[in-house]
């Protein structure tokens, strides 16, 4: 059954008092995920933030290992984060997107501890979408809508949210400002779409020379991996804090880097440009569903806000093909 | 099980094999098969991909070639010392599926690591296998790696080594071990394993192909930038191919199609 939630102030407000809340907060131009000090620093006039609530779960640098000398011998201790969170107003694509980290962490032969630590320690409270935003796409991928993957989901309606419970641990921070009611709203707004069908026949368009023509403008900046809530690659390495201590450490690695694929003798792999766009591209369109059967691309245009010479991988799916 | 905790484990025999080799025996005994990897690292100096030297039960072979920062670290310690290893990972070659064919295992400098796990599995399942040809290119004679086995290894298989360059001391043939290939006939059932930077993989591959070999019967074990080793920091990604996870070994049929 959901709820209604009038009071939004005091739920956040309830929230602050025994979370660390993490929401979207106003920067000059942009939202971006913060800790909330107060409920006063939440407004709901934003639309998605410029980058996604993933450093939270991945952060930009962690430390994985510490490494520590006793009686002439190093030990190797584990550093797990454990810290309870909540992360506050997550769009439903983001809630995709990190049902694709679930995936690439938390599938396959190993679970990585790291992220899944973090993310067992996390509640998302999701709110859905009013509009979309100028560059979201999330209407061709579905995204829009969310049916897991949150702990709590909030419609806003006229009277205030509606609620829905999406775990137990959601169902544990419903508390007296909640109301038990039978109405079934959603919002749905709608979205820019793009000719979606062309990403079954991505095998056929791989040599398309779109890919070289586009890939002239890019400067290979990582700007839109850096702001993908899907990119999830990342580099070890150690780092010493004195001769008897330091971490084995993980920090966010970009395929547009050359130094992604660097080896021995200088040798780099997928050098040229176009061949680490058409990587990127390829990665989140299509090659995600053979590795994880889903789609990594939860279509939130971030990639389109962030690229400083407005690349479009969807405009280059629109005119894959064409003459 | 946190698979990014290494375990330290005793460096129990060092040999220096080239001027930039070492070779190390370690007290590890995983249950592995050849062409598999594992990740070696030093406290506070970093972590590295490196393939089983060996197949044994009782102990792992390393070969370490020093390129850089966390190579020249490991090929530095001492016997006695540790050595910090996680794994196995990857699929390894499909030694079950060759048994009862001929083999043709081909390797160019560091490329015989795996090549040489290939080679005592087979050594010690013998009679499983057919005539099992062995080539190894090295550049000079200087560089011949894993010497004090070969004339051990002559006694159960065909074994051709071949420098690039020779020297006075040298009465091996001479070319790159592609050439090796020329005058031999192979079975067309045969299958073979090829492990070496890529330009020889493709050469020796495709001259494999030439003698009637099929493209799934030719095994490659291939190298790209690797991090975690098991399928999640996305640096050897080749299209939706893990090369930690889905290879290192593929069918050449597949990795003739790995373009990036
Ligand atoms: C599947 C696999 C199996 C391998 N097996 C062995 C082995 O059995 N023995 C062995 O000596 N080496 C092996 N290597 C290569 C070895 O992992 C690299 O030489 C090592 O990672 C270099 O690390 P470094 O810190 O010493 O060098 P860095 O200081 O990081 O770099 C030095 C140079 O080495 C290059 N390099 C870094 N990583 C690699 C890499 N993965 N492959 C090639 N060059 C690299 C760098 O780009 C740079 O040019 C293997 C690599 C892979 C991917
Ligand atoms: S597509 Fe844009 S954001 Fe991405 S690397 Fe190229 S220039 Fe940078
Ligand atoms: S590829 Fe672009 S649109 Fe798709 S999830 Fe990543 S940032 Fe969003
Ligand atoms: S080495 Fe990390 S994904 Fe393969």
């Amino acid at each position: 059954m959901p709820y209604l939630l009038r009071d939004l102030k005091a739920f956040l407000k309830t929230l602050i008092k025994e979370h660390i809340v993490i929401a979207p907060v106003k920067e000059k131009n942009h939202y971006d995920y913060k800790v909330l000090e107060s409920e006063d620093e939440f407004h709901l006039d934003y639309v998605n933030t410029l980058y996604p609530p993933k450093k939270f779960l991945l952060p930009y640098e962690e430390n994985l290992l510490l490494f520590s000398k006793r009686d002439g011998e190093f030990s190797a201790k584990p550093l797990l984060n454990k810290t309870k969170r909540v992360l506050f107003g997550v769009r439903p694509c983001d809630v995709h997107g990190i049902a694709v980290m679930d995936r690439v962490f938390l599938s396959g032969n190993y679970v990585d501890s790291f992220y899944e630590s973090r993310r067992k320690n996390t509640i998302i409270i999701a709110i859905e979408c009013e509009k979309a935003g100028e560059n979201c796409y999330c209407e061709s991928f579905g995204t829009y809508k969310v049916e897991s993957g949150y702990d709590l989901l909030l419609t806003p309606v006229d009277d205030g949210f509606i609620v829905r419970v999406g775990s137990d641990e959601g169902k544990k921070l419903i508390n007296e400002l909640f109301e038990e009611t039978d109405r079934d709203e959603h919002k749905y707004p709608k979205s820019k779409t793009f000719k979606k069908e062309k990403l079954a026949k991505m095998e056929k368009y791989f040599h398309d020379e779109l890919w070289k023509t586009e890939a002239e403008k890019c400067l290979s900046c990582a700007a839109c991996t850096i702001a993908c809530p899907t990119c999830t690659c990342f580099t070890i390495e150690d780092e010493v804090q004195d001769p008897e201590t330091g971490y084995r450490k993980r920090r966010w690695a970009s395929c547009q880097l050359k130094d992604f694929t660097e080896v021995a003798g200088g040798m780099t792999f997928r050098k040229e440009t176009y061949k680490k766009l058409r990587h990127f591209a390829y990665h989140k369109l299509y090659w995600s569903i053979k590795q994880y059967g889903l789609r990594m691309c939860i279509g939130c245009g971030r990639c389109i806000d962030t690229c400083p010479v407005n690349i479009n991988i969807f405009d280059i799916v629109n005119r894959l093909g064409e003459e | 099980m946190n698979p990014y905790v290494p375990k330290a484990v005793e460096i129990i025999e060092r040999h220096r094999e080239t001027d930039d080799t070492v070779s190390y025996k370690i007290k590890w005994n995983p249950k592995h098969k050849p062409g598999q990897i594992l990740e070696a690292s030093y406290p506070l100096i970093g972590e590295a991909p490196f393939g089983f030297a060996s197949f044994s039960e009782d102990y792992v072979e390393l070969l370490i070639r020093s390129v850089g920062n966390v190579t020249n670290t490991l090929a530095s310690l001492k016997k006695g010392d540790k050595i910090w290893v996680r794994g196995p990972y990857g699929n390894g070659f499909p030694m079950k599926e060759m048994e009862g064919n001929d083999v043709c295992l081909i390797a160019g400098g560091t490329g015989i690591v795996p090549v040489k796990a290939a080679l005592e599995y087979i050594i010690k399942n013998r009679n499983r296998y057919g005539n099992v040809k062995v080539f190894f290119g090295f550049r000079s004679p200087k560089q011949l790696i894993f010497k004090r086995y070969f004339k051990n290894w002559e006694k159960d298989v065909e074994l051709y080594v071949s420098v690039d360059r020779g020297d006075k001391t040298w009465k091996g043939h001479v070319g790159v071990v592609t050439t090796m290939l020329d005058n031999i006939s192979f079975e067309p059932k045969s299958f073979a394993i090829i492990c070496g930077p890529p330009v020889m993989i493709k050469f020796a591959a495709e001259k494999m192909l030439n003698k009637g070999l099929n493209e799934s019967r030719i095994f490659v074990s291939l190298e790209r930038l690797m991090h975690c080793g098991i399928g999640k920091c996305g640096h050897c990604m080749v299209r939706n191919v893990f090369i930690c996870k889905d290879g290192p070994v593929f069918p050449y049929s597949i990795a003739k199609d790995l373009e990036d």
